[in-house]
């Protein structure tokens, strides 16, 4: 049956209504977050609230980039090295990060994290990876109620690490280009600068060329404004919450947003229309329409790619503009960073989402008591569409033309559509909610389905072939959960999802996951303490290798010829991959313990255990057949991982004398093993990637650098030491460890040398006071166990390499020059300078990892609510007004050794915030 | 409403759900149409002409590829990054990742599945004649001849693979004997030569012809006469599996087996296929048309690929930095002769740089055809600007001169077919055999052919051994970068091969007191060493993979 048919069908069956989990499953790990919470953290994106409020998810911030400032999440650490994407629901119905990411805080009443087995069965092949549970907010009965809140303030980056200034750069340069000519030379380090002791005599008294190009581009502050009327309110029959929130977000750059420059910036208007009606007494409707715009814009110039070239182009290369008044450039730095701002227009982008959700329940008591139906439907919808103003720009450098192009006048291209993507579900329920005696039963069971299509590949199209424009993603899938309560102590829960996905063969699409849990309530009062266990399947069907491997394709590649004179194009069709006809789902086993536990009514603790045993995980079978075979091979899902970790949360509030206060905290700590992942034996076995956490950064053993007499007078090495095969080697190059002893240096000797970048442990803690109407919070969060590889930062930390700049590292590196008075033999921290790509010294070792652990003030706030006397005069119910600040300190040996941000070393900066607000209700 | 409504709704929502997840239609290629017509076929056979005939070449224009005269001691190792120089200087070959065969051991089974995939199914094909289906057959047939024949002359016997393997066949298919790899490779191109055409219409010229197929039969036959093989005893010792890497005895008779081969290609080509050694008596247009030009004469059969914008002849063409990895060898150069036939001497202590000029201008028109030296203009290119001096150099380096071979007159043509089978060959192929046969004056016919047309003295030597000399100086000076020398000089098991040609001390020129040769206003120049080469006995033939070691069915080379 076409999809069309099943609506049809869903719109004439008239009776239904729609969730497809209970709202709580007393035996599973579960946490939760309230959009209030979350709105305490001014941020553009969603997703930067989640630092340290939602225990179980490790929020990664990533670039600040207007309107490209999504962190990445990942539930209860790495369990697959396939797709990690956790899903994501909104109202029932699932959504991808497109959609969430510009939610509103306000929009929202509550945030879930289902963790386990029983949380997760009902989700079948989509729930293996976590799911984020949003609830947006609804009407209750009350009087009318406006809401009105406004935020305005400013944001600045968190950390730039700016390079050397031209005196430096200049001085070490000559270092770098007198190490080039070490083999020319004879073998023998002869000082040979490039730049003369005047040039850098006028670097250092400030009257040669000195540009800052941070400075040039960018200002301090940038800014970010919120507002925000949301009204609500309503009797027994109908319900409402309407909200309006709209959002400007700008960038740093120093350039005017106006007819032909512009400042990065998004501005998102949010409108939200939460309707509930009750009628006939049986009868339960939900219309949702939540929609927005999201209007971006920025300077014509790729954002990454200028912040790489404020780095990367050297301070003393040209002034801003050239004698002649025109835009400074040279064809080996071709674009003048503030002329990426200013003199090539500017790009923008309009994007259109709305998510409409329809619902009705009917409560069917008067079959049997606690028997209730629910059918509801989602539309959701995003189109984008870009349009420009665009220029270009006559480079020029004293005062001479030194690229093709030229200045032309501003152009303006039409509104087109870019990109788009539809998404249609479907949700039949039938529950069943009935306590008699001593016994209470919670049972749901609920049929989904679910078709997306989307233009270009995306996160639910995959790669591979046969995917993107206009190709759908069907899935359905029949879930349900039971839970039964004895005496309000004994718990049992049972669940399932059944699930089918058209990634996989027909006839052999489908799979069964099925989940037991139980809790019990042991200590009741002061001391509450509740078990709960929990074991079950769950699966993954949102591969990275693409969808469809069970069908053969052929891609197409480049052409060969024939003919005499003419040449005739044959183009050629090869085989891809082996189809896999039994190529199926990843799967998980989850195992959960934990407790719940309530001290006197002001201690809560939550801790858990968890074990996630992944198989079956989609890998690309190289180890299993010989070369004969001669084709690309098969994916297969054989893969394996093992994930497991602790989980604490601890809240612990009271009152002493009028003074409230709250302190609190939570800890994760993960660890995953590759168990299998069909990794062809390397010669050694010290070089296996198996058997080691998912993304261990694999290299060589650093020890220190060569010095002199390591070398012969012809150049070669004394014998007894290794040979580097990676080109030739000198004196101040790294030096490596030759593991398996064969007498070289080669990828051979390659093996562990550090941790993955995802911090092992992931923690935060809060504390707040709140006295007659002021109060103060203050929210940390931290991570530790993490490695960063300093070569992910190409232009920090490979000074001079194809023209790129220095940076404050390369100050320490090895020279020898006694002549000149430089002689960094014995202290050295870096290696030798060279202004050529050295495949010896910039490769993955020990050297260029280190250890990467971290902590930050994510959020302080100090608020301050009138009283309640006054507010009544002032016809108000509520208004409170605040001020917050958001990372403002950041605690780092990274940050401070290297001034490398921890979490966001290159590009766009992370943002902190100094934000003023207010908050108004009447009613 | 009744509860057991809903379940039948649910129920008959799953039977609609076999619809529901079917996978969605789009027009990407699946294995049900590709050879459902002539033109999609096409495709197919195309894909194993391109793969196949890739062997040895730096077809994906990756960064790190090698030209075989990197390792050979002909051409500077390339660059430090490149597969070149560790083989040359460092480590040699060794099975854990440096060998000359870039696209990895794997990738032989690749293409020759490729053509196994065509022949098996080409039948399908529904608007083909049956005639046509024949030759496809046998053209997929000499494509399997030639993979294997490229593959027996690297690694001595290989694992014979007689279809298109699937993951459920056994793979462990252990090394044939070099013997058996060689009849095969001789019973396969005699099939296919006997239904193959002798020429094809020009639209289609380039595919396999009757020729090409006895070509890599007499190339086969000559590898298996040459003394590497063609030995009771190998190179080192591999005890009861020593038939993996030599024929088990010495005989005499393979070079009469190789002669008749060679001249069997002559026949045909000159007879039947309209191929030809061109000679109109002016040498420099002679060997520069026969090298460069698309479709030439001499061709039997040709890599035409690059036409359509590969960047294979970046490494090949001098107006691209990544070729200037490749300078030339005074170890190589001395192969050249004067163009009056004796031989030119290059000064080992400092000289004036005009000097240079003097003895380059001298060298014959195969040089000249072949390569530029410092401040000459192009001589292949003769009065074309885009070839001058200054549209050729990038910096300065001491190599003796750089290679502009397959680009005679080229003008603004930056790419080219790499000439996988030239007729030439088979004059030096015979001239060869004859001579190790004893048979002076048949050698000297054949290979005065060759040596005349390039405007050299007839050469008149009946010293079997000192004329066994000359015929390799001969391969060397007529094939340089056509992918001989590397493996004939392992085949031929030259003495000096660890001393000067790979291993040892590998001379170039010096200039400017060693700061490398200018575009202009250098001064000085003398012979000199430039590095040292990296020479073990285990390099006549190449490593197989450790990590296909490794999974159990092949048995290594010896010394790896």
């Amino acid at each position: 049956m076409r999809y069309r048919t099943l609506l049809y069908m869903l719109a004439f069956s008239g009776k239904v209504l729609a969730q497809s989990v209970p709202d709580s499953i007393p035996t599973a790990s579960v946490s939760k977050v309230s959009g209030e919470e979350l709105y305490k953290t001014p941020a553009a994106n969603i997703t930067n609230t989640f630092y340290g409020r939602l225990p179980g998810i490790i929020t990664q911030q990533a670039s600040g980039e207007p309107g490209y400032d999504n962190a990445n999440f990942v539930i209860r650490g790495i369990g697959t090295y396939d797709n990690n994407d956790l899903a994501i629901f909104v109202d029932g119905f699932q959504v991808n990060n497109t959609y969430f990411q510009y939610l509103s805080a306000v929009e929202i009443a509550s945030v879930k994290l289902y963790k386990d087995a029983a949380a997760l069965a009902a989700f079948g092949m989509r729930g293996a990876n976590g799911v984020l549970w949003i609830t947006t907010k609804r009407g209750r009965i009350s009087k009318p109620t406006v809401q009105v809140q406004v935020r305005n303030g400013v944001q600045q980056a968190e950390n730039i690490n700016k390079p050397l200034r031209s005196y430096d750069y200049a001085r070490l340069y000559n270092q770098a280009v007198s190490n080039d000519l070490y083999a020319v030379n004879n073998h023998q380090y002869i000082y040979t600068p490039k730049y003369s002791a005047t040039q850098l005599d006028a670097y250092k008294n400030g009257t040669g060329t000195d540009i800052d190009w941070f400075d040039e581009v960018l200002k301090k502050n940038a800014v970010f404004r919120d507002a925000n009327i949301t009204f609500s309110g309503g009797d027994t029959s109908t319900r409402y919450a309407l909200i309006v929130d709209y959002m400007k977000n700008q960038g740093l750059y120093n350039v005017a947003t106006n007819s032909t420059t512009s400042n990065a910036q998004i501005q998102r208007f949010n409108l939200r229309a939460n309707l509930d009606f009750s009628f006939f007494k049986i009868f339960e409707a939900k219309v949702d329409l939540g929609g927005r715009i999201e209007d971006r814009r920025y300077p014509n110039f790729n954002g990454p790619s200028l912040w790489n070239n404020m780095a990367a182009y050297p301070s003393n290369i040209y002034p801003v503009k050239d004698e002649t008044g025109n835009w400074s450039g040279t064809t080996v730095y071709s674009n003048n960073p503030v002329a990426s701002l200013k003199g090539l227009g500017w790009a923008s982008t309009h994007d259109r989402t709305l998510q409409a959700n329809f619902n009705l329940k009917e409560k069917l008591d008067f079959i049997t008591p606690g028997l209730y139906l629910n059918e509801a439907v989602s539309f959701n919808t995003w189109t984008r569409n870009s349009a420009s103003k665009t220029a270009t720009y006559a480079r020029y450098y004293n005062g001479v033309k030194t690229t093709t192009d030229v200045t032309t006048d501003i152009v303006a291209s039409n509104s087109a559509p870019t990109n788009q993507y539809d998404w249609k579900q479907a949700n039949l329920s039938a529950g069943y909610d009935r306590t008699f005696g001593p016994h209470a039963v919670h049972a749901l069971v609920n049929y989904f389905a679910s078709n997306y299509i989307e233009d270009w590949n995306g996160s639910f199209n995959g790669s591979g072939y046969n995917t993107g424009n206009n190709i759908f993603h069907h899935y359905t899938n029949l879930g349900g959960t039971v839970d039964y309560t004895y005496r309000e102590k004994y718990m049992l829960g049972f669940g399932f999802g059944y699930s089918g996905s058209d990634n996989y063969a027909p006839g052999h699409n489908h799979g069964f996951y099925p989940a037991i849990s139980a809790g019990w309530i042991a200590l009741t009062d002061p001391l509450y303490l509740k078990i709960r266990a929990s074991a079950g399947k769950s699966g993954n069907e949102n591969s990275l290798q693409g969808r469809y491997l069970f069908q053969q394709y052929y891609g197409t590649s480049t052409a060969f010829y024939t003919g005499v004179t003419s040449l005739n194009a044959n183009s050629a069709i090869v085989p891809t991959y082996i189809a896999n006809p039994d190529i199926f789902a990843e799967h998980s086993m989850k195992y959960n313990v934990g407790f719940d536990m309530t001290l006197f009514k002001k201690l809560d603790i939550i801790a858990d255990a968890y074990l996630d045993k992944r198989g079956g995980i989609v890998t690309y079978d190289q180890a299993s057949y010989a070369a004969t075979i001669g084709t690309a091979l098969m994916f297969k899902n054989i893969g394996k991982m093992t994930n497991k970790g602790l989980e604490l949360t601890m809240n612990y509030h009271d009152n002493w004398k009028g003074l409230g206060y709250r302190v609190g905290g939570s800890v994760l700590y993960h660890k995953n093993t590759i168990d299998y992942q069909a990794e062809i034996a390397p010669v050694n076995s010290f070089s296996k990637t198996t058997g080691r956490a998912a993304g261990t950064p694999m290299g060589l053993i650093a020890e220190g650098f060569y010095q002199v007499e390591d070398f012969n007078a012809d150049g070669t090495l004394k014998s007894g030491l290794p040979v580097p095969v990676f080109g030739a080697v000198q004196p101040g190059d790294i030096k490596y460890k030759d593991l398996d002893n064969s007498g070289f240096v080669d990828q051979n000797d390659v093996t562990k040398i550090g941790k993955p970048s995802y911090p092992s442990l992931y923690y935060s803690f809060n504390a707040s006071l709140d006295y007659k109407g002021f109060d103060v919070s203050i929210l940390f969060q931290g991570g530790a166990g993490a490695d960063y590889n300093m070569l992910n930062a190409t232009t920090q930390t490979q000074a001079f390499v194809s023209n790129n700049n220095a940076f404050p590292m390369a100050k320490g590196a090895w020279a020898y020059y006694p002549s000149e008075g430089i002689d960094t033999r014995a202290t050295a921290t870096y290696p030798r300078l060279t202004t050529q790509a050295n495949r010896n010294n910039y490769r993955n070792s020990t050297f260029w990892i280190k250890k990467n652990n971290y902590l930050r003030i994510r959020n302080i706030e100090v608020g301050y609510t009138l009283p309640e006397a006054f507010l009544k005069r002032a016809h108000l119910s509520n208004l409170r007004l605040f001020m917050s600040a958001t990372n403002p300190v950041t605690i780092s040996k990274l940050l401070r050794d290297y001034n490398f941000d921890p979490e966001t070393p290159t590009g766009y900066p992370g943002l902190k915030s100094y934000i003023g607000g207010l908050s108004v209700s009447f009613n | 409403m009744k509860p057991y409504y809903i379940i039948c709704m649910v129920l008959l929502l799953f039977a609609c759900q076999k619809d529901f997840l079917q996978m969605p239609i789009s027009n990407t290629t699946t294995t049900d149409s590709i050879f459902s017509t002539t033109i999609k076929a096409q495709g197919a056979i195309a894909n194993a002409y391109k793969i196949v005939l890739s062997q040895g070449l730096p077809y994906q224009g990756n960064w790190n590829s090698l030209i075989q005269d990197n390792a050979s001691g002909a051409l500077t190792y390339g660059f430090s990054w490149t597969w070149g120089y560790g083989i040359s200087t460092s480590t040699g070959l060794t099975a854990t990742g440096n060998t000359e065969d870039m696209d990895g051991y794997a990738y032989n089974f690749t293409t020759i599945r490729q053509a196994y995939l065509v022949k098996e199914n080409i039948d399908k094909v529904t608007d083909m004649t049956d005639a046509d289906k024949a030759i496809v057959k046998a053209e997929m047939t000499a494509l399997i001849a030639y993979r294997y024949e490229q593959m027996v002359i690297m690694y001595g016997g290989v694992p014979i693979v007689s279809k298109s393997l699937t993951v459920n066949d056994d793979l462990s298919i252990p090394r044939a004997p070099v013997a058996e790899v060689m009849d095969s490779i001789s019973s396969w191109c005699d099939a296919a030569a006997a239904v193959l055409p002798s020429v094809w219409t020009s639209t289609w010229t380039g595919r396999m012809t009757k020729s090409a197929a006895l070509a890599i039969k007499a190339k086969a036959l000559l590898y298996a006469a040459r003394p590497l093989f063609n030995t009771a005893s190998p190179y080192l010792d591999l005890g009861a599996n020593n038939n993996l890497i030599c024929l088990g005895n010495a005989d005499a008779g393979r070079w009469q087996t190789a002669v008749t081969a060679a001249e069997a290609v002559i026949k045909e080509a000159e007879n039947n296929g309209g191929i030809k050694i061109i000679n109109t008596g002016n040498p420099l247009d002679d060997y520069g048309t026969a090298t460069s030009t698309p479709a030439n004469a001499e061709i039997i059969l040709a890599f035409k690929y690059d036409a359509g914008g590969s960047s294979m002849n970046t490494f090949y063409n001098m107006h691209n930095w990544q070729a200037y990895g490749n300078g030339l060898t005074t170890s190589y150069l001395e192969n050249y002769y004067k163009a009056d036939g004796t031989d030119q001497v290059w000064p080992s202590s400092s000289t004036a740089f005009s000097d240079y000029i003097t003895r380059m201008q001298a060298m014959e028109p195969r040089f000249k055809a072949s390569f530029k030296a410092w401040e000459i203009d192009t001589w292949n290119n003769p009065n074309d600007n885009t070839w001058a001096n200054s549209n050729l150099y990038q910096w300065a380096m001491n190599v003796a001169a750089v290679p502009v071979k397959f680009y005679y007159k080229a003008g603004t043509r930056n790419w080219f077919e790499f000439p996988i089978f030239r007729l030439a060959a088979y004059y030096l192929s015979a001239a060869e055999a004859y001579n190790e046969m004893g048979q002076s004056a048949n050698a000297l016919t054949k290979l005065n052919v060759i040596h005349q047309r390039a405007g050299l003295p007839a050469v008149t030597e009946t010293d079997q051994a000192k004329l066994r000399t000359i015929i390799q100086r001969e391969w060397a000076a007529e094939f340089f970068d056509e992918n001989y020398w590397l493996h004939d000089i392992k085949h031929w098991k030259r003495a000096d091969i660890g001393n000067g040609l790979i291993g040892g001390v590998i001379r170039t020129l010096h200039f400017n007191s060693d700061g490398g040769g200018k575009m202009t206003g250098n001064t000085d120049y003398n012979d000199g060493q430039m590095y040292l080469g990296f020479w073990a006995p285990r390099q006549y033939l190449n490593p197989f993979p450790q990590t296909e070691i490794n999974k159990g069915t092949l048995i290594q080379n010896p010394g790896y």
